[in-house]
């Protein structure tokens, strides 16, 4: 069976998964968003075509790609969408708010409506046979358009967290050997994650109180690192690297934290759980959606000033009881949350999405037909209904003399093939004799 | 195809049930060649090492024009051999060069083809058919081994015995056979014991694996979960046999949706042959149509299909009856076949009685059906595939394997070069 799936986490990884297993019976085929534009492309169907479920991952922003949905679908196809950030909730610190909520919306009646994208995914999901998404808040939210909801999570590269350094040799290189290492990392959607819930001023108290804390900020997005109330002898920046690097700055961290603010942290996904664990690096978070299924493998707090300078309190007095039990963990994290080790569940999903298409749909290649109630069927008569229809009868002549007739039929044919001329040594004519006596059997018989 | 890859390969005629075998032969370093090249497509899509046959084919049209010549010259001569009828006589003398001169082309580029291939193997799923007897003749003559796995369980029905059916003449060296029926079926017609091996056969490994939970494929089918399934398996006439160029089993199918108007509460799914083609496909339609029942007609889901039913009633002995014998609880009924089986109810086409019997059949429980699956399919195991694929694997490699005869005539010749050489 195959999918299609139009990013790393929700597309790139899953897909190179399945084709790297493909006894499981399911591969995959990513296709740019431009190809799903050009749906009617020859190059472009055959690689959609054959497979079983499409997944769109969030870029549904223009008509045509709402017409590559209905089409697909006409061809016997589920079409579900992906999404995995509450585009619907965008705070302004998040540079593609203006992009979701604010570009216009040409309408087939050419009116301009504002909430541009936001438009065109609501009318996308509305098409679409559900939405898979890594976060069940963010399925309830838009459950009034989606109808059918997939959870399905993110699940990490096996390579990638393989055979990572050592966390002493890592900090020798950046220079912090001796230093309590505080990471995190992220995008620029992450700017209100240090708002508002304490994490801040729990630093400012923790720098205090240790001299020997280091906060290690990752990421493109200055803001968190520059607004940090903290000494500059006691932070550290650390810029964005490519995916395959990210988890060598990840396994460097003493502590990492996981900080959510707001209804639109509360629909992220477990990455940065996950990444901790993977790592054996002993976290904090949030408590919240994001990270629930987890929970009992990190230490989860509310939001506050105090509670984060306490639970990181208590991971600072007690650093090597909490590496010791987070390196504990990582053949556990490998087990649970490697793609490759989990394919099952994306399975599951997937063959969930069919058999609800399915379901609603009815299977493809049948007929139904139905009796009418104003229409009386003329009486049938067994005596005359060879006549009637124009069928032939069985002849009236004894088996045993049927069977003489045939078999004179076929030997006569199989000794007539076997003069004929032989092509390097094989009677080759002899291989038209199925079809020869079905055209011999229907001469007439002149006795 | 590269030269160290050459002894490795197996040439395959299109089924599809062979491709759980062909993987298993292929995880063992064997590649394929096709003889249909739709099914080479079908195993390069599933990254299967394989080629069509055609490729082998490049340079040997003129070699192959020449044979054709040289056949169809003499289909025209008068024969020695004595036609049964007066009409045949003249049919063949009038016909058959026609008939010879649109195929024979195909089959002598084939046999041009596996003379450069030089498989180790050839597998095929009939021994019959043109495209597929071609193969097993030259099989048989360069001594290579040609291991017939049987799309179906045939049986003495609207024929007569031993050697007086197409289908009794057998070319293949070796036999997968389906299980003990099947077996003796070949033995019969002189296929040496020795060289059969029961092994069930590919297609019935599906029946034993999971299939759609009952409530769920009736969801799936738009059927009501209280009322009774009859599921109707549709034919069509073959003119391999006189005792089959009849239309009987059109009237049998036009009694059985006389005798569901008179059951109204039974729900009928109309299941076509896969290859019964369209107008197969309108004559039933619109015969359900014109007695007025509720119905579904499709040629495909049949797992779906035999999930769902309650009893499945084929004219003839239909194979379909043997994977309905897979699942519990199905009533099995024909009107003639399977005579030495009571598992199988027998109903003759006689609108009264086939009305009744349906009704009784319904209301009695099914019987148990594993004497009858293990008399024709064989232990239900679902490893079929890999027992022939261990059988095929032991031909390619067995002792005192066949040595090849020399081939006579390889290499490219042109047409013009070989008639200067034909006298007059």
């Amino acid at each position: 069976m195959e999918l299609l799936l139009a990013s790393q986490w929700r597309s790139l990884t899953p897909a190179d998964a399945f084709n790297r297993h493909q006894d499981l019976g399911w591969k995959s085929k990513l296709v740019h968003v431009s190809g799903f534009a050009d749906f009617l492309s020859p190059q472009v169907q055959d690689i959609i075509v054959p497979a079983d479920v499409v997944i769109f991952q969030r870029n549904i922003l223009h008509r045509v790609l709402l017409d590559a949905i209905t089409y697909f679908q006409g061809l016997g196809k589920p079409v579900v969408v992906d999404l995995d950030d509450a585009y619907q909730m965008l705070p302004w610190s998040n540079p593609a708010k203006n992009f979701w909520h604010n570009s216009p919306y040409p309408n087939p009646n050419g009116e301009t409506k504002p909430r541009g994208a936001l438009e065109f995914l609501e009318e996308g999901l509305r098409l679409s046979n559900g939405l898979i998404s890594p976060n069940r808040l963010l399925l309830k939210d838009f459950e009034y358009a989606s109808g059918a909801s997939y959870y399905l999570q993110n699940y990490a590269e096996p390579e990638w967290w393989t055979n990572l350094p050592e966390r002493a040799e890592l900090k020798e290189k950046r220079g912090t050997t001796g230093k309590i290492v505080i990471g995190w990392g992220g995008s620029v959607s992450h700017y209100d994650s240090f708002w508002g819930n304490g994490i801040r001023e729990a630093a400012e108290r923790i720098c205090r109180r240790h001299p020997e804390v280091v906060w290690l900020i990752c990421g493109n997005d200055d803001r968190i690192y520059s607004h940090l109330p903290i000494s500059n002898t006691q932070k550290a920046r650390q810029l964005g690297v490519a995916p395959q690097d990210w988890p060598k700055v990840v396994a460097e961290f003493d502590i990492g934290v996981a900080p959510l603010a707001g209804p639109y942290d509360q629909r992220r996904s477990w990455i940065k759980g996950i990444e901790y664990l993977l790592g054996g690096v002993p976290w904090i978070a949030t408590t919240g959606e994001p990270y629930r299924d987890i929970a009992h493998l990190g230490t989860l707090v509310p939001n506050g000033a105090d509670a984060w300078e306490d639970a990181l309190e208590d991971k600072i007095t007690n650093l090597k009881r909490e590496q010791d039990i987070a390196r504990d963990k990582i053949p556990l994290a490998q087990q649970s949350f490697i793609v490759d080790n989990q394919l099952h569940v994306f399975a599951a999903v997937f063959n969930k999405i069919k058999a609800d298409f399915q379901i609603n749909n009815g299977l493809p290649g049948i007929i139904y037909g139905k009796a009418r109630a104003d229409f009386e069927p003329e009486p049938y008569d067994p005596a005359t209904v060879y006549e009637k229809e124009g069928l032939h009868p069985k002849p009236l002549i004894a088996d045993e003399e049927m069977i003489k007739r045939q078999t004179a039929n076929l030997n006569f044919v199989e000794k007539w093939a076997g003069t004929m001329p032989i092509v390097n040594g094989v009677p080759v004519v002899r291989a038209l004799t199925y079809d020869l006596i079905q055209l011999v059997n229907r001469v007439p018989y002149d006795g | 195809m590269t030269a160290d890859e050459k002894d490795r390969i197996i040439v395959v005629s299109g089924s599809k049930d062979f491709i759980p075998i062909i993987k298993r032969l292929a995880s063992k370093g064997y590649k394929f060649m096709t003889v249909d090249q739709t099914f080479a497509k079908t195993l390069a899509d599933l990254d299967l090492p394989s080629a069509p046959l055609s490729e082998a084919m490049a340079g040997v049209q003129d070699r192959a024009a020449y044979e054709t010549i040289k056949i169809l010259n003499a289909a025209q001569k008068p024969t020695s051999v004595q036609a049964p009828t007066t009409n045949v006589s003249e049919f063949m003398r009038n016909n058959a060069p026609i008939y010879l001169y649109s195929r024979i082309m195909d089959l002598n580029m084939v046999l041009l083809a596996l003379d450069r291939v030089q498989p180790e193997l050839i597998m095929v799923h009939n021994d019959v058919e043109p495209l597929l007897r071609c193969v097993a003749l030259w099989a048989r003559h360069n001594k290579v081994p040609c291991l017939h796995i049987p799309h179906a369980i045939y049986q003495d029905i609207n024929r007569g015995g031993p050697g007086t059916d197409v289908h009794d003449i057998v070319t293949a060296s070796h036999l997968a056979a389906a299980g003990p029926f099947q077996r003796d079926w070949y033995v019969k017609r002189g296929f040496p014991a020795k060289n059969i091996r029961e092994t069930g056969l590919p297609q019935h490994d599906e029946c034993t694996k999971q299939i759609p939970q009952r409530g769920e494929a009736r969801r799936l089918l738009k059927l009501d979960s209280h009322r009774p399934v009859v599921v109707y398996v549709a034919t069509w006439p073959q003119a391999t046999n006189l005792m089959g160029i009849n239309d009987e089993w059109a009237v049998c199918y036009l009694t059985f949706l006389q005798a569901i108007r008179q059951l109204p509460g039974v729900q009928v799914i109309v299941k076509l042959h896969p290859r019964a083609g369209q107008d197969n496909f309108n004559w039933h339609k619109q015969k359900a149509d014109e007695a007025n029942i509720d119905y579904q007609i499709t040629a495909i889901h049949n797992q779906h299909i035999l999930q769902v039913a309650d009893l499945v009633f084929a004219y003839g002995g239909s194979n379909f009856l043997l994977e309905a014998a897979s699942v519990p609880g199905v009533r099995l009924v024909t009107t003639h076949g399977y005579e030495d089986d009571n598992e199988v109810l027998k109903i003759p086409i006689d609108l009264e009685m086939m009305q009744r019997l349906i009704q009784v059949a319904l209301s009695m429980p099914a019987p148990d059906m594993l004497p009858f699956r293990l008399k024709y399919i064989g232990i239900p195991d679902g490893r079929a595939s890999e027992r022939i694929a261990d059988f095929a694997e032991e031909l390619t490699n067995a002792k005192g394997k066949i040595q090849r005869h020399p081939v006579t005539g390889r290499g490219s010749k042109t047409v013009s070069s070989e008639l200067s050489k034909v006298p007059g």
